[in-house]
C-alpha cells in the first residue's frame, strides 16, 4: 500500500491483526481503481467549451475566405476543391477578440496570421488566437494537427493539450490529439514543454510525449506532414491512430470488429482514392473491408 | 485572466472536477455536463476570480450546480481499473473472485455518506494529500481527516467479502 500515515495509524489503532489484513487489502485495491471514461475526451470538452464561448449572443460573427499566397503547396488543395474555410468567429469582450478556425473532417484550411506566419490545419483540427496585438503577443491554441511556418519576431507559442511549444521563427508540425503529442521540426529550433518536462529540438528532430517524459528522435522530412499534399505516411503508428486519420480524411465511420488495440501500422495512403487507401491499410494487416456508404466495417 | 491562463486551468482541473462530481453523483454524463457549465461560469467570471482562489472556486460552483440538479438519492458508482504494467498471469478463479470483490467494494463505496466518499476517493484514486483536499474544498485538514476516518470505519463495517 502507498504510504499514508493516517490510514496506517487508523489500522494500527482500531483493528485486530486479522481484521487489519482484510481492511488493508480493501484499501490497497482502491488504489487500482479509476473513474471510467464517459464518451467525451478532454480535448472534445475543450472544443465544445470554446464553441459555447463563441456562440454566446454578444458575439460578433463574420466569415473570411482563406488567402493562399504563401509557400504552401496550394495547387493540390485547390484542385481537389476540398478546402473549406470555415467560419471565423470573433469573440468580442473588453477588446479581447478570440478568433477560431476549424477544419472539419475531409477538409484542410490554411490561415495567415496577423504576423504573416501561416498555419495549415489538418482535418478535424481547431486553432484559436487573439488578433489584437498579435505581433507583440504571439500565441495560439491548437487542438488536432497543424503545420506552422512562423515568421521571425517575438516568441511564438502554441498551447496544446498539456503542452507548450515556443519558437522564434521556424517551421514545424504539431500533432496534438487526445493525450498524444508529437512535434516535428523542419527548420530552426523549437522548445517543447509538457507536464514539467522540456526539450529543445532542431531540424529533422521530433519530440513525442511518452510515459514519463518527452522522447526525441530523428524523422524523415519527406514523409512527415505530407498530409498537406494528401499523402499520409506511418511508421509503426498505433493502428487506431491510422483509422482515426482515415475517418477524418474521408468523412467515414470505421467500425472494427476485431481486437486491434496493440497493433501497429507502417505504410502509406493517399487521399485521392478511398477504396485504395482502405486496402493499403487493412489488407496488409490481414483484415477484410466492407463498405456501405460512409460506413466501413473491418474484421 | 487571459485565454491561455484559462486553458491551463482547464487542463489542470477538468478531470479532477469531473471526477469530483462523479464521486458525488455516480452519474458520468451529468458529471461531464456540469463540468462544462463550471468552466463556462469561470470564463464569464474570469475578471473577478483571483488566480489564488480559482481551485476552491471551481469546486464550490461544481458543488452548487450539482445541488441544483435533481436529487441523486441512490448513488451507484462503478470504476475501471488502472492499467497495470506488471500484471501477473491470473487463474480464471482468481479473476472471478477479483471481479466479485470489486463489485462488493463498489457497493460499499456507493453506500458511503457523500462527504466521506468524496474525500476518500480524492485521496485514494487521485492521490491527493489531505492538505490538497482541504484547500480545494475549503475545509480544515482536521475536518478532512475526520471524514477519512469515517470512510475507513464505513468500509470496515460494511465489507463482507473475504479474499
Amino acid at each position: 500500500m502507498k504510504k499514508d500515515q493516517l490510514i496506517q495509524d487508523w489500522l494500527d489503532k482500531e483493528l485486530s491483526t486479522e481484521e487489519k489484513l482484510q481492511v488493508e487489502e480493501v484499501i490497497e485495491f482502491t488504489e487500482r481503481l479509476k473513474v471510467p471514461d464517459f464518451g467525451n475526451s478532454k480535448e472534445e470538452a475543450w472544443s465544445d467549451l470554446i464553441a459555447k464561448i463563441e456562440s454566446k449572443p454578444s458575439d460578433n460573427l463574420r466569415v473570411l475566405q482563406p488567402n493562399g499566397t504563401k509557400k504552401i503547396p496550394w495547387l493540390w488543395l485547390v484542385a481537389a476543391a476540398i478546402i473549406a474555410l470555415v467560419a471565423v468567429f470573433g469573440y468580442l469582450n473588453k477588446g479581447e477578440k478570440l478568433t477560431t478556425y476549424t477544419a472539419s473532417d475531409g477538409e484542410l484550411a490554411t490561415i495567415v496570421l496577423p504576423d504573416n506566419s501561416t498555419v495549415t490545419l489538418n482535418a478535424g483540427s481547431t486553432l484559436s488566437f487573439k488578433e489584437k496585438d498579435f505581433e507583440k503577443n504571439r500565441w495560439v491554441t491548437l487542438s488536432g494537427e497543424a503545420f506552422f511556418d512562423v515568421e521571425h519576431g517575438e516568441a511564438f507559442k502554441v498551447l496544446g493539450n498539456h503542452s507548450h511549444i515556443t519558437v522564434l521563427g521556424t517551421s514545424f508540425n504539431v500533432y496534438s490529439r487526445s493525450n498524444q503529442l508529437k512535434v516535428s521540426v523542419f527548420t530552426g529550433k523549437v522548445q517543447v514543454e509538457s507536464r514539467g518536462n522540456s526539450v529543445i529540438i532542431e531540424k529533422e528532430e521530433e519530440a513525442q510525449l511518452i510515459e514519463g517524459g518527452l522522447a526525441v528522435s530523428e524523422f524523415n522530412l519527406n514523409q512527415t506532414a505530407t498530409w498537406r499534399e494528401g499523402n499520409f505516411y506511418f511508421n509503426s503508428e498505433p493502428l487506431n491512430n491510422v483509422i482515426e486519420e482515415l475517418e477524418r480524411q474521408f468523412e467515414i465511420e470505421i467500425e472494427v470488429k476485431s481486437e486491434i488495440g496493440q497493433r501497429f501500422y507502417s505504410g502509406f495512403f493517399s487521399k485521392t482514392n478511398m477504396k485504395e487507401a482502405l486496402q493499403l491499410v487493412f489488407v496488409p494487416m490481414g483484415l477484410s473491408i466492407q463498405t456501405d456508404g460512409n460506413q466501413v466495417i473491418v474484421e | 485572466m487571459t485565454l491561455s491562463e484559462f486553458k491551463s486551468i482547464f487542463d489542470q482541473y477538468y478531470s479532477p472536477i469531473k471526477n469530483f462530481l462523479y464521486y458525488k453523483s455516480g452519474d458520468g454524463d451529468l458529471a461531464e455536463d456540469i463540468t462544462q457549465d463550471v468552466f463556462m461560469k469561470l470564463w464569464d467570471k474570469r475578471d473577478d476570480v483571483q488566480q489564488e482562489t480559482v481551485k476552491s472556486y471551481l469546486y464550490t460552483i461544481a458543488n452548487n450546480m450539482l445541488l441544483n440538479k435533481i436529487k441523486h438519492d441512490k448513488v451507484v458508482l462503478t470504476f475501471a481499473e488502472k492499467q497495470n504494467k506488471h500484471q501477473e498471469e491470473q487463474s480464471p478463479e482468481f479473476a472471478l473472485e477479483e471481479k466479485e470483490f470489486k463489485a462488493e467494494l463498489e457497493r460499499v463505496i456507493s453506500a458511503m455518506p457523500e462527504k466521506q466518499r468524496e474525500v476518500f476517493l480524492m485521496n485514494r484514486i487521485e492521490e491527493m494529500t489531505y492538505k490538497e483536499i482541504a484547500d480545494r474544498l475549503e475545509l480544515s485538514v482536521k475536518a478532512v481527516e475526520k471524514r477519512m476516518h469515517g470512510a475507513l470505519g464505513h468500509i470496515r463495517e460494511h465489507i463482507k467479502y473475504k479474499i
